[in-house]
């Protein structure tokens, strides 16, 4: 989402500039405030489960703080100066903090959250900014992703692929076997007998 | 196949997906696709259905 940045006081202060052309799959523009919503929501002291530690977030002046009700929000060093600019305040100087951005830094449409705070994930609710949206979810069950054709990414860059639906089965008994028999596209071999088993039966 | 720490995964390019357009792949269960977990963040939100500060952007 960011075309750039900026590291400012001594790689205490950065600034992300977002690009224009960003969609949520309902059309509507992808914002600094959907990054402020989402990250802030994750900081809540209401959200005891999630996940601050994982990314930039984390490292923002007051987020902890913030999470332990001990300062306002208004505190905490995330600040939006405009409509496509995001401004982040950190507690120590941070060079590798673009790097942290990849995780935990998704922002999120607000008004579908707030309308469905439960349940604005399911396919009825879902709103999204990525190249996928959910069609299909059953709560630790299969879930289904289907191309979001309001999806805007970077010219040139690797998100136009020929996938036009993911199809996600949780927890197979027997992957190397799905996969060997190609009811799964990919499986992750985790024990030995599942090695020696895949490459004795694989033709390459 | 291809491999890092100690694990190993099987990719077949030439299963269902070049005639249809669908891949089907394994995953642990997920109760939810709130970002802010870090589970479904890390499978099935980064980058497929949420674009975050820095994802696709390989220029940045």
């Amino acid at each position: 989402m960011a075309s750039g940045w900026k590291a400012s006081n001594g790689d205490t202060v950065w600034t992300f500039y977002l690009r224009h052309n960003a969609r949520w799959s309902n059309g509507q523009p992808v914002t600094a405030q959907d990054f402020y919503y989402a990250w802030t929501r994750l900081a809540s002291p209401q959200d005891s489960t999630g996940a601050l530690w994982s990314g930039a977030m984390g490292q923002v002046a007051n987020a902890w703080a913030y999470h332990g009700e001990a300062v306002p929000a208004s505190e905490v060093g995330l600040k939006v100066i405009n409509n496509y600019t995001l401004q982040m305040h950190l507690v120590a100087p941070l060079d590798i903090l673009p790097f942290l951005t990849t995780s935990s830094s998704m922002p999120l449409y607000p008004p579908s959250v707030t309308e469905h705070p439960t349940t604005w994930y399911l396919p009825q609710n879902f709103v999204g900014n990525g190249p996928y949206v959910v069609s299909s979810f059953t709560i630790n069950g299969e879930i289904k992703m289907t191309w979001n054709k309001d999806y805007v990414g970077v010219p040139g860059e690797y998100n136009v692929g020929n996938v036009n639906q993911i199809d996600v089965i949780p927890t197979p008994t027997v992957p190397v076997e799905d996969y060997l028999g190609h009811s799964l596209s990919t499986a992750l071999v985790t024990s030995a007998a599942d090695y020696v088993y895949a490459k004795g039966h694989m033709k390459n | 196949m291809t491999g890092s720490m100690g694990l190993m995964t099987l990719v077949n390019p030439g299963t269902a997906m070049a005639a249809s357009g669908t891949v089907t792949i394994p995953e642990p269960a997920a109760s939810t696709l709130d970002p802010a977990q870090w589970g479904p963040q890390q499978l099935l939100d980064a980058d497929a259905l949420f674009e975050g500060l820095v994802g696709y952007n390989q220029q940045g």
